[in-house]
């Protein structure tokens, strides 16, 4: 008996069709692509239940380059010259959250509900009206500030019947007295013949098809659903998942897929692709739908640890143990995933094992690399001895000679801020002869002592191109002189007016006559420079 | 002098008949009237040299030539009236076996003889001769061509010479400017110079002007454009495209507003900044002159200003702010391109401090823009007339193409519903 | 100048007498109508009050003729004693916002006739041939 009202139910759908969509089963037959259409199960709650909108959001992995690029299809014929800003931190957080903002409307996902059902409404029948006109009266009411989908829009049949009209006449007549923009009111060819259809998919322009359909139609109509079914198949079969993600349509695929079980295409890109975390919130999403996986709470503990972190949209390469101990929950639900319910097991094991292993040395390395942030070198006694590279933690590189685990001897030290420091070290400290260059490429070179500048040494100040020679005493400057070097015209700020030439009388004879000046002896810093050379 | 040419041209047209005026006349006057003295024409023209003859049609008067005079399209020059004459060759179609031709040919001795008349052999001679007189223009091509006529300015002279060994390779020199300097000296009293300003560029980044001076207009050029190969400048190019940022410049009494576009806007400058920027390998520029148009000046200000750009960075450095993009194709989304080490919080900035970018880096200077006016004939009766008139007409393009579309020419559904009805034919 | 637009100009007489009416927009062998309320003296030539709705009565593609009516407007105006031509009348009860004007019955009954008349004398016409 039941089965006689399938058949019952399916010949009556066959003739209901309409002959475009036959042509394009025939089409599509090729590539054994059938489309199915929301028609049994309403998914609209389903859909637009918050919990599976964030999980939808977070699979679309949205990178801004992707959703901010440049597009064909903006109306604008000439580009328009950039325009800049100042901004403080704040305003610019301000823009980044506009920017934000923005995007969220660009990636506003289509709507993925139930097929729509036929109007079949008589207002009145009126037999004496036969005769009247062999034309159907079409009465449209443009009264201002209604939604289209509200719009009273009735007919007068030559057979005098008073009826509200059917779904596509609506949308013709909506279409004539309130267009939208890009709609139609005749079928675009790229949707009523075939051919074209399938030069756009097996050209891979699915935004396009997926775009143009979201225009042309309502997400309701039968033609949009199938469309939408054809190309998300195809992508699925091809694995070209990437083409879409950071646009509105990766949300309704994945939907699509989940709700026609066939998500596991993806999720084994996924997993090829190391995301694990993204194939978590993918076995949630099949959970959220519907609801056949065996233990459910731990996808729901998982994604909730998962949706606070950032979106990785490239492979990290050094990880913190945070993330370490989050990839291996994940890898282990995945497992479980591919063991219990999934379709194509033997291939998702087989790439969560390419994953692991690949994991393995990227966890390895990020170890590895805190290891060597200690020291490399030579040893001795088990503290480095002789040359080596030391990377300390808060970013300081030195290179250079060591004496029982301290700087001693000549050596380079690359500070995090910027800084630099060429010269001769005692124990850790800067003493001898050296050079401090600064960040903006000011220099001091000279003699230094406990770590300050102390003795007879110059300083350059090359944004503003003087040369200050002198003498220093625990980083203060005792006494110097200042001159004008030749680059003073090429530097960033020059002084205005060049340092005219007086000086004082006895100015050599003053800075003679200071102690420090005794102290140090020409000659003398000649000889040390000259065996640190050689030690070299 | 148009009177002398005249008579020339008498003499040259008929040579024999101004000789021998005299016997051609008694043979045609009647023979009551017979004299027999000889008669021998004697006028300067059967007098003096040809050279002298010509001297003083062509010659032009010291204080002339000074002026100028006597050259270009007008000038007179010598021609050679005996050009395309043959010894042997004559009026009479004569054959001379040894002097117009071989005395034997073949087997056969050549007789003297004579051979029937070319009629067209004079007009042929004249021909000849006047080919090579006119004055012609040297014809170039639309893109060899500068920006008037066969003038250098704007035209192109090719790499400037290797210094050292150094060939500058993908380099093209610019004529800006070649124009001629009076100067007085004590001996030779007022003579002349030539003066060229040229900029040579590989259009990708390096470029640089020269001005040279000479006696003649060659050496002037080339003078100019090998010193602008030595002093080339280096300047960044934004994005391949464009300059960095908009700025104002000036140089005397010459101001230049430049403003920076956006890709495939091209160049909308005057032609000298045109070819500078063609030169620099700049492609989209708008810029506006204000003030004198001394083309040296131009020049020098546009290359100063080039050089006083400063980078996103060093903006960035100078404000204290992050300096940030907005495309509006990228909808608008912040592109920080240049951040400072350390960036100023609101309170810190004054309140009377320029933040529009725009008006910091023209450095408070505003672009004149002049009310635009409609055209003439809007505000004219006929106007709205034709506009009442073609109201009823203004979708019919659109109309007619979406006809074209659909069916392939311009009919609809009612054209098979009433198939006799003319259909109106367009193109 | 720009020309006064056809939607109308809004300007009107506050006690003068309105009509709606319909005021032929198209060109030659092309009628379109726009149903406007005018002034009652007005001619259709001349600038409308506000335009309330189109007729096109020319069958499109599809053997459709296509009205358009802004019903809030019309309420308005009629609210306002406006008074309806018997075009507008019949439009408006075909619609079923009126009731149906009576000479929409005598036009049908009329073309039922008319189609009576030539069935008959067509079968006569074959019978004769026959």
């Amino acid at each position: 008996m039941s089965l006689l009202k399938i058949v019952r139910i399916n010949t009556k759908h066959i003739f209901t069709k309409h002959n475009e969509t036959n042509t394009l089963y025939i089409s599509n037959r090729k590539l054994s692509i059938v489309p199915s259409v929301y028609d049994q199960e309403n998914p609209a709650p389903k859909f637009f239940s918050s919990g599976i909108q964030v999980l939808l959001k977070r699979l679309t992995r949205p990178e801004f380059s992707k959703v901010f690029r440049k597009r064909t299809n903006n109306n604008t014929a000439v580009l328009k010259t950039p325009v800049y800003k100042f901004l403080t931190d704040e305003e610019l957080n301000i823009e980044k959250e506009k920017a934000n903002t923005n995007a969220d409307r660009l990636l506003q996902m289509p709507p993925v509900v139930k097929l729509h059902e036929q109007i079949k409404d008589v207002l009145s029948k009126d037999p004496a009206l036969v005769g009247y006109d062999n034309a159907t009266y079409m009465f449209t009411d443009i009264t201002f500030g209604v939604a289209n989908e509200h719009r009273i829009i009735v007919q007068r049949n030559p057979d005098g019947t008073l009826e509200s009209c059917d779904r596509d006449t609506r949308k013709r007549l909506n279409q004539i007295y309130f267009p939208l923009q890009g709609r139609k009111i005749r079928e675009p060819k790229v949707f009523s013949e075939p051919d074209k259809f399938n030069g756009l998919l097996e050209g891979e322009k699915y935004e396009y098809i997926l775009d143009r359909a979201c225009v042309q139609y309502e997400p309701d109509e039968r033609k949009y659903q199938e469309i939408t079914s054809i190309t998300y198949q195809h992508i699925d079969l091809h694995s070209k998942f990437n083409l879409l993600r950071s646009t509105r349509h990766f949300g309704p695929m994945v939907f699509y897929l989940t709700w026609h079980q066939s998500m596991d295409r993806l999720m084994l890109e996924l997993v090829q692709s190391s995301v694990v975390r993204e194939a978590v919130l993918l076995a949630a999403l099949r959970q959220a739908v519907h609801n056949d996986l065996s233990n459910g709470e731990d996808y729901d503990a998982l994604v909730s640890e998962i949706l606070p972190r950032p979106i990785q949209l490239t492979k990290p390469e050094i990880l913190s143990e945070e993330d370490i101990a989050l990839d291996t929950k994940c890898t282990d639900l995945i497992d479980k995933y591919i063991n219990t319910s999934s379709s194509m097991k033997s291939q998702q094991a087989l790439a969560l094992q390419g994953f692991r292993e690949y994991y393995q040395q990227v966890v390895d390395l990020s170890r590895g690399l805190k290891k060597a942030h200690e020291y490399r070198g030579e040893w001795v006694r088990g503290k480095p001895e002789g040359a080596g590279w030391r990377y300390y933690e808060n970013g300081n590189v030195y290179f250079g000679f060591w004496r029982r685990g301290q700087r001693h001897g000549y050596g380079k030290m690359w500070y995090a801020d910027g800084t630099f420091y060429v010269g001769y070290w005692n124990m850790s400290k800067k003493e001898g002869l050296g050079m401090f260059v600064q960040v903006n490429g000011n220099r001091y070179e000279g003699n230094w002592h406990h770590d300050k500048k102390n003795g007879i040494g110059r300083f350059y100040h090359l944004h503003t191109g003087q040369l200050q020679e002198g003498c220093w005493q625990d980083n203060v400057c005792v006494m110097s002189k200042m001159s004008d070097i030749e680059i003073r015209q090429f530097c960033y700020f020059p002084s205005e007016y060049p340092i005219p030439p007086e000086t004082l009388l006895e100015s050599k004879k003053i800075l003679e006559d200071s102690e420090f000046w005794l102290k140090q002896q020409i000659g003398n810093i000649d000889n040390k420079l000259k065996i640190c050379i050689d030690k070299m | 002098m148009a009177t002398k040419i005249l008579a020339l041209k008498n003499f040259v047209h008929s040579p024999f008949k101004v000789l021998f005026k005299q016997p051609i006349s008694f043979n045609n006057n009647n023979l009551k009237c017979i004299s027999t003295s000889p008669l021998c024409c004697v006028n300067f023209f059967n007098k003096l040299p040809a050279e002298k003859l010509w001297k003083s049609v062509t010659s032009v008067s010291n204080a002339g030539a000074k002026k100028g005079r006597g050259k270009g399209a007008g000038r007179i020059r010598i021609r050679d009236l005996n050009r395309g004459q043959m010894i042997g060759v004559g009026k009479v179609n004569m054959l001379w076996p040894g002097l117009s031709a071989p005395v034997i040919r073949g087997r056969e001795l050549l007789k003297q003889q004579r051979l029937p008349d070319d009629p067209e052999r004079m007009e042929k001679l004249i021909k000849l001769r006047d080919s090579m007189t006119k004055f012609r223009r040297l014809k170039l091509s639309p893109i060899e061509r500068g920006w008037s006529g066969v003038r250098l300015p704007g035209r192109s002279l090719g790499p400037p010479d290797p210094v050292a060994g150094e060939e500058f390779t993908g380099f093209e020199t610019k004529v800006l400017q070649l124009r001629s300097l009076l100067i007085m000296k004590g001996t030779l009293g007022r003579t002349r110079n030539y003066q060229a300003m040229v900029v040579t560029g590989n259009g990708q980044g390096l470029a640089g002007f020269g001005l040279g001076r000479a006696k003649e207009a060659t050496a002037a050029l080339r003078k100019a454009k090998n010193r602008a190969g030595k002093k080339l400048m280096h300047f960044d190019i934004y994005n391949n495209h464009t300059v960095y940022h908009d700025f104002y410049t000036a140089f005397g009494k010459t101001k230049i507003f430049v403003q920076k576009q956006n890709e495939g806007y091209g160049l909308m400058v005057h032609r000298a900044i045109k070819e500078i920027c063609q030169a620099i390998g700049i492609k989209d520029l708008r810029a506006k002159v204000e003030g004198s148009n001394n083309l040296q000046h131009l020049v020098k200000a546009f290359f100063i200003g080039l050089l006083q750009q400063r980078s996103h960075q060093q903006l960035a450095e100078e404000k204290k702010l992050h300096l940030v993009e907005f495309r509006d194709e990228n909808e608008f989304y912040p592109m920080v391109v240049a951040s400072p080490s350390t960036v100023r919080t609101k309170e810190e900035i004054p309140k009377d401090e320029t933040l529009d970018f725009i008006q910091y880096v023209m450095n408070d200077k505003v672009i004149l823009k002049k009310k635009k006016f409609p055209p003439f004939y809007q505000t004219m009766p006929h106007y709205e007339l034709y506009l009442k008139k073609f109201e009823r007409f203004r979708n019919h393009e659109k109309i007619r193409l979406n006809l074209k579309v659909e069916y392939g020419e311009t009919k609809s559904f009612l054209s098979d519903k009433y198939p006799d009805e003319k259909v109106e034919k367009d193109d | 100048m720009p020309l006064p637009p056809a939607s109308g100009t809004g300007k009107y007489y506050a006690l003068a007498a309105k009509s709606i009416r319909l005021i032929r927009q198209g060109c030659t062998n092309r009628p379109f109508f726009h149903i406007s309320v005018t002034q009652r003296k007005r001619l259709n030539s001349q600038p409308v009050i506000e335009q309330l709705g189109s007729y096109d009565p020319m069958p499109n593609i599809n053997n459709e003729k296509l009205v358009a009516l802004n019903l809030e407007r019309l309420k308005f105006w009629l609210g306002q004693g406006a008074h309806v031509t018997s075009p507008v009348a019949e439009l408006l009860g075909l619609t079923g916002f009126f009731p149906i004007h009576p000479k929409s019955y005598m036009t049908s009954w009329r073309n039922r006739q008319a189609e009576q008349d030539r069935l008959k004398s067509e079968k006569e016409a074959v019978k004769s041939t026959a």
